[in-house]
């Protein structure tokens, strides 16, 4: 499974900026990767643990903007037609159980 | 819970940042989640940790596993303290009731014969010497049938002259693989609060982990089947990535298809629930699958 948060925030005060930088931070360390700007994936090992990864970014939203999370299976991401561009290479967008270094 | 084993298979340096394993190679920057972990196998004695990466793998009851120059596993970590060890379950280990102990290692030996005799059918093999040692079975493995079998077995599955005692490469894919096992089987102790040194059969002073050696004996023969499968000359990466990709094959578990990394799970849990509560029962049918399952080709996720 995969947990897709899409958002558009406000920026135009400093007090918004700063609602945009906690949030996004607390994304990565929540283990999300950006694939693309304002787009972050989690891989999730299955459904629940996927509505409780959305439960936890709940949790730490900001007060104004658009935020959507979309759950994906393992297919439905990488059916995912890259019309220009690449998908990144990171350890975090693949959902391999064993990861070599 | 942790899904992934990472391994570290060449010089690096592993660090700590935004509750992430950060490992830089050669090849550049890798940041790993570490809620995703289960296990790290650090697989070269070129590697560099930090004291608060170690510090937060082992808050996350992530094993690490350390191996020598010859990668060899040679020890690994062992939390201090998981959540829920409470002084309650360390005095209901030390008076496991010797019935139910008895109990308990009976059926793990009956397992353990029971899978190399599915594994020496897997691969053709004659299995009349073994089935005459599991009619012997007594209570608690009295007559040690488990030992008498495993003189049997070896022979049959590798060659006339084998011998788990000589050094040969077979030996070390075995002892990797079983290392790997023990590790998992380890950290479910642990995490369910128990120590790993009081052992329900294994009682050796200087064995850690005496209780881990006891409930890994039924999960052995799936290394041995993996190995005797292969052909190999020594003991290459491939052959070691392999043995812990063994953790992802899905066996037949109490009737239901699991992960083998998720079986040793619930049957730890299992074991330890029969050991403490007034259950007269415990299950742990298992059956190997032979045909490819349709999401190995996405890696179970």
């Amino acid at each position: 499974m995969r947990l897709m948060i899409m958002f558009d925030l406000p920026v135009e005060t400093s007090d918004q900026r700063r609602e945009y930088r906690k949030f996004r931070k607390e994304l990565i360390n929540e283990g999300f990767l950006m694939i693309q700007y304002s787009v972050y994936v989690k891989v999730c090992v299955n459904r629940k643990s996927a509505k409780f990864a959305e439960g936890r970014v709940m949790s730490y939203l900001p007060k104004h903007g658009l935020v959507q999370s979309l759950m994906l299976t393992e297919k439905q991401y990488n059916d995912m037609h890259f019309l220009i561009g690449k998908p990144v290479d990171d350890v975090r967008n693949s959902s391999e159980r064993l990861v070599i270094l | 819970m942790g899904w992934r084993s990472v391994i570290i298979s060449q010089h690096a340096k592993m660090s700590y940042s935004a509750r992430a394993l950060v490992v830089q190679t050669r090849d550049g920057i890798s940041q790993i989640p570490i809620d995703d972990i289960d296990i790290v196998l650090i697989e070269t004695t070129q590697a560099v940790l930090t004291a608060a990466l170690i510090s937060k793998l082992a808050d996350h009851q992530v094993k690490v596993i350390f191996t020598d120059s010859s990668s060899e596993p040679v020890c690994e970590t062992v939390g201090y303290y998981p959540t829920n060890r409470t002084r309650q379950k360390i005095i209901s280990q030390c008076n496991w009731s010797e019935e139910k102990m008895a109990t308990l290692w009976t059926k793990i030996v009956v397992h353990k014969i029971n899978n190399q005799i599915k594994v020496l059918e897997a691969m053709n093999l004659s299995t009349t010497p073994l089935n005459n040692s599991l009619d012997k079975l007594e209570f608690n493995d009295i007559t040690n049938q488990e030992a008498v079998v495993a003189r049997k077995y070896f022979p049959i599955l590798f060659d006339k002259g084998f011998s788990r005692r000589s050094g040969s490469t077979i030996n070390a894919a075995l002892n990797y693989g079983y290392s790997i096992i023990l590790a998992c089987i380890n950290q479910e102790i642990v995490s369910n609060g128990y120590l790993t040194n009081l052992g329900i059969h294994h009682c050796s002073d200087e064995n850690q982990f005496n209780l881990g050696s006891d409930l890994m004996e039924p999960f052995r023969p799936i290394v041995d089947y993996w190995v005797a499968n292969q052909k190999f000359n020594e003991l290459t990466p491939d052959v070691k990535y392999g043995l812990v990709r063994l953790l992802n094959l899905e066996i037949n578990f109490n009737n239901r298809n699991m992960l083998l990394r998720n079986v040793l799970t619930e049957y730890v849990r299992g074991c330890l629930e029969y050991l403490v509560s007034e259950k007269k029962m415990i299950k742990m049918e298992m059956e190997f699958i032979n045909e490819v399952p349709n999401n190995a080709i996405n890696d179970n996720v």
